[in-house]
């Protein structure tokens, strides 16, 4: 009780809330501008934490990520470009949304269940970190090997009319994170030579290409211009309680699912995003809504990307294993500031650990009243004029492409995806597929090429150890189920036309 | 406290002196300076890269900004370096995988189109098993190996990557065939270890500081390092040499470069810079909490270095068919 | 712009077969069955797949290779596109050279014109959209922009 006690005290000081301030304005930020993710804004206090007590350094990060993490899905939002990769799985329907004129219903949501999974994550840390870490600890490639796969089924379930067109999208994503030097046998694939080519395919890139660049293209060749959707001020709160009380389940599940996917080292929020979204959709009552501007998914996948943010600190803290890229910084910190991770850590500094979950917890109340504000403000943006608005974004695309590796590589990257975008659409492609490709090829090669060489080539060994056989069965029954189903329908579908 | 108050009204009164009579004789630094890091933010070197930008910020009173220039196994970081205006204010944190790249084919670059600024920073490789394998030594371990080829599997880093040099290297001087033991490539330590506690692999040779964590939480032991001597940070994992005689060493380095053909006076300031940086309580503070091993060489020094490390990389990568 | 879909899948089935083709020019993993040739055949397969699809499907409804849309056949449309494109090109090819400010200017200068905004008001919001993205990138991110020009 003590230590709990003394972690009240380490925290509430007025030192450290005004650094957990200050980093919640600075996450807010990097997280709204495209191209500038949750890590990048961690990695850039690194050197502020230097010198900084242990609780006001660690604290800093949790509340710049959580701040970060919602912050991308302001643009994403209001103008379909998301701030960070976590928010890119519902970016098309919360943008659809205020098409309709809903923007202020879909950021009250992204606000309060991004609080709620945020919550949610944090108590799972506090109770069941040492458990949930021995199980994350047990996955081999075997393992990701499936998950990566049930990942990908997603991008046919967020699919749309025409599941050719999602495999194509899929594909052409497989194919763009292909090339480059990343892969098991560190072999240059379609780099012709190219130095920036062996660096791969920047997702976050091609992200703002195929959402961005491809609305601005869309944008100047719409003959009248769009009228701006007025969105009333203060509306905010409405439906909260309405929300919560009808969407409980989805985000019970979006929670979970989230804080699961953060805790497995090597997935972070983004697929924890994709994968709610998918099973949102998959699980729904009415799928057929999903994509027109409708809340449901939105709900499910923001409360998971926070609460995979939470979840991904339990590995980190009991074995020092990054759960996310965000994690894997912080971890350097937590050594540097005598707090080594470790299921002792929870022994020899219990107040340390305390003081950690108190700021989680306030990170994500802090969240409330400064998304509030965040968003009130955002929203006057959609009062300037399309045509000025666009040229402006169009310039903070390409200097986010930019600073994602510091190079003009980037935003040729953006600009070709841009086009191919912009293609895509005009042909009822779908781009939300492509980016699950270029996040998730890496994860399936990676594990695929790595499980065999162990193997010896025998495809067995994917289903000999417990949990690869179970998430193998469960693939398979996904895939399965599905195809016999539209196989059956298509059938009975394709008779009358022939005959 | 004092003296670098005293020196950063040095820098100012330089830079305004400076300022004063023109640009004829601007005394360096007079803007920003940038490091650019090959790796990703949260590795190792990117973590190094920041404490020696933000102390270098400090001794020269210019912001420093650290860059990731990341993928293709460094080569993009590597090249940019490499490619950058030699004029001091586009530097690098190269590592150890600038030796071994152009011997893969993979890169042109190598030693002689940098200029080698100082070495920060080494960490020799490592023997991790699972805590609960029955070997109490890495002389048990090497004998198993010898008796069940094929039986092993190691990880820790991509195909070809140091530490995969780093066994082959110890087999090979062993008189054991490398391929005896089977690599696994992996995105790099973390994932590697990953999978030797979940039983996909038997061996990690990575660095001690990037097994710790697991080491302090039981999970994991260090049978031995490759270095000459022991890390102080782990006094009780012996050397390979005390084990089984092997004088096989190998260690993952870094270091600040820069382009080739940057100016003397301006290499000669960074050189002062980071002596002292290297000398410093911060630094070997933040070192020694990471557990990374700090080394220090100086220009012609750091070339020796890096050329015989270039050229012992490429020895053992022809000897196990890694170099084209 | 609609591409019938037969024309979308024989492009792609031909975009497959290269990468097929290059795939197997990869080596394998020194002593591996399984090396860097294995995915992007996979994924070359599942492309050349889709490409059969869609021309069987696009033969079916076969309305002409392209069905141009309305903004397709104004001139407007097409200089808009040349515009933003070209723009984002300069960017690539001159700020390195003659530095971020300038360039950013001019870029939205000439893309707000575009848009048909008046003078005063284009001027204003690159210079103000500049200055902003100069503050917050360099300042406060420490984003190297390119100096250029402006640089020694």
């Amino acid at each position: 009780m003590s230590a709990i006690t003394t972690a009240f005290g380490l925290v509430f000081q007025p030192s450290v809330l005004v650094t957990i301030l200050l980093a919640a304005i600075f996450g807010l930020v990097v997280g709204a501008i495209p191209g500038l993710t949750a890590t990048m804004a961690i990695a850039l206090l690194v050197p502020v934490t230097f010198f900084m007590d242990p609780v006001p350094a660690v604290g800093a990060m949790v509340t710049c990520s959580a701040m970060a993490i919602f912050a991308g899905d302001i643009p994403g939002t209001l103008l379909r470009i998301p701030g960070t990769p976590a928010s890119a799985a519902y970016t098309d329907e919360a943008y659809t949304m205020t098409r309709n004129g809903e923007g202020e219903i879909a950021l009250g949501a992204n606000l309060l269940f991004s609080v709620i999974g945020g919550l949610f994550g944090t108590i799972v840390l506090i109770l069941s970190a040492p458990v949930l870490a021995e199980v994350a600890l047990q996955f081999s490639s075997f393992e990701y090997f499936w998950l990566a796969l049930l990942g990908l089924t997603c991008a046919v379930f967020i699919g749309t009319a025409s599941p050719v067109k999602g495999f194509v999208s899929l594909f052409i994503g497989l194919f763009a994170s292909t090339i480059g030097l990343n892969n098991p046998a560190g072999v240059p694939r379609f780099t012709f030579g190219n130095a920036e080519l062996t660096g791969g395919v920047n997702f976050i890139a091609a992200m703002i290409g195929l959402f961005a660049v491809s609305e601005i293209f869309r944008f100047v060749i719409s003959r009248r211009v769009q009228a701006t959707p007025q969105a009333v001020v203060g509306n905010l709160f409405r439906g909260w309680g309405r929300m919560i009380v009808r969407y409980w389940r989805q985000q019970v599940r979006g929670n979970v699912l989230g804080t699961i996917i953060g805790a497995l080292p090597g997935a972070g929020a983004d697929i924890a995003a994709w994968v709610s979204y998918a099973v949102s959709k998959k699980l729904s009552r009415t799928p057929e809504k999903f994509g027109k501007g409708h809340v449901e998914g939105i709900v499910e996948s923001t409360s998971a990307n926070n609460a995979a943010l939470a979840g991904a600190w339990v590995p980190a803290l009991v074995f020092g294993i990054p759960g996310d890229s965000i994690t894997a910084v912080v971890i350097g910190v937590l050594y540097l500031k005598n707090m080594n991770p470790g299921p002792t850590i929870f022994l020899e500094n219990p107040q340390y650990i305390y003081a950690v979950f108190i700021i989680f917890i306030l990170a994500n109340l802090v969240m409330l009243p400064l998304g509030w504000a965040a968003i009130k403000g955002a929203r006057t943006i959609l009062r300037i004029p399309r045509e000025i608005l666009m040229p402006c974004i169009l310039m903070f695309c390409i200097v986010g492409a930019f600073a994602i590796n510091n190079s003009t590589f980037g935003v040729a990257v953006m600009l070709v995806f841009g086009v191919l975008g912009f293609l895509m659409e005009e042909n009822d492609i779908p781009v939300a597929p492509c980016i699950l490709g270029i996040v998730l090829g890496p994860m399936v090669e990676e594990n695929f090429v790595t499980s065999m060489i162990k193997s010896d080539g025998s495809f067995l060994a994917f289903f000999e150890r417990p949990i690869a056989g179970a998430l193998g069965v469960v693939t398979l029954l996904v895939w399965s189920v599905p195809v016999l189903v539209g196989a059956l329908r298509s059938r009975q579908t394709a008779i009358p036309r022939e005959g | 406290m004092l003296r670098r108050n005293f020196l950063k009204t040095f820098a100012v009164a330089a830079v305004s002196l400076a300022a004063a009579a023109g640009s004829a004789w601007a005394a360096y630094p007079e803007r920003p300076i940038t490091i650019i890091v090959p790796w990703a933010a949260g590795g190792g070197t990117d973590a190094t890269a920041r404490i020696i930008g933000s102390l270098l910020e400090k001794e020269l009173g210019q912001p420093v900004n650290v860059v990731n220039r990341t993928g293709g196994s460094g080569v993009v970081g590597h090249e940019a370096i490499a490619a950058a205006a030699p004029d001091g204010y586009t530097l690098g944190l190269a590592t150890v995988e600038i030796g071994m790249l152009h011997w893969q084919g993979l890169t042109e670059r190598s030693y002689n189109d940098y200029t080698p600024i100082a070495l920060m920073n080494l960490d020799p490789a490592g023997v991790q098993v699972r805590a609960d394998a029955p070997y109490k030594s890495v002389k048990d371990l090497v004998e198993d190996i010898k008796k069940n080829p094929g039986k092993f599997k190691a990880s820790g880093t991509g195909q070809g990557g140091i530490w995969h040099l780093g066994i082959a290297g110890m087999l090979d001087s062993l008189n054991i065939d490398p391929s005896t033991v089977r690599w696994i490539p992996s995105q790099g330590a973390a994932p590697g270890l990953q999978d030797l506690v979940a039983g996909g692999v038997e061996i990690v040779p990575s660095s001690l500081p990037e097994a710790r964590s697991l080491i302090d939480a039981g999970r994991v032991k260090s049978l031995a390092v490759m270095n000459p001597e022991r890390n102080p940070a782990f006094p009780n994992v012996p050397t390979l040499e005390e084990e089984t005689g092997s004088k096989w060493a190998i260690g993952a380095w870094r270091g600040i470069v820069g382009p080739k053909g940057m100016p003397e006076d301006v290499t000669k300031r960074l050189t002062e810079a980071l002596d002292k940086i290297y000398k410093s309580k911060e630094y070997n503070e933040f070192m020694g909490q990471r557990g990374f091993g700090v080394k220090f060489a100086a220009g012609d020094d750091f070339l020796q270095f890096w050329k015989k490390s270039d050229e012992d990389l490429g020895a053992v990568m022809k000897k196990v068919g890694l170099a084209k | 712009m609609r591409v019938n879909d037969a024309v979308i899948g024989i492009l792609l089935l031909a975009f497959a077969i290269a990468t097929f083709a290059y795939a197997r020019t990869l080596p394998a993993i020194p002593g591996q069955e399984y090396g860097a040739a294995v995915f992007p055949m996979l994924i070359a397969v599942g492309l050349g797949g889709c490409g059969v699809l869609l021309v069987a499907s696009g033969l079916r409804h076969w309305q002409g290779a392209v069905i141009w849309s309305d903004w397709a056949r104004t001139h407007h449309a097409w200089t808009k596109l040349a515009v933003v494109f070209g723009l984002v090109m300069a960017y690539i090819l001159t700020a390195a050279t003659i530095g971020f400010v300038p360039v950013s200017i001019l870029i939205l200068l000439v893309f707000l014109r575009t848009m048909g905004v008046r003078w005063w008001v284009a001027a204003a919001a690159a210079i103000a959209t500049t200055m902003l993205i100069q503050q917050t990138f360099v300042g406060l991110l420490r984003v190297p922009l390119p100096l250029g020009l402006l640089g020694p």
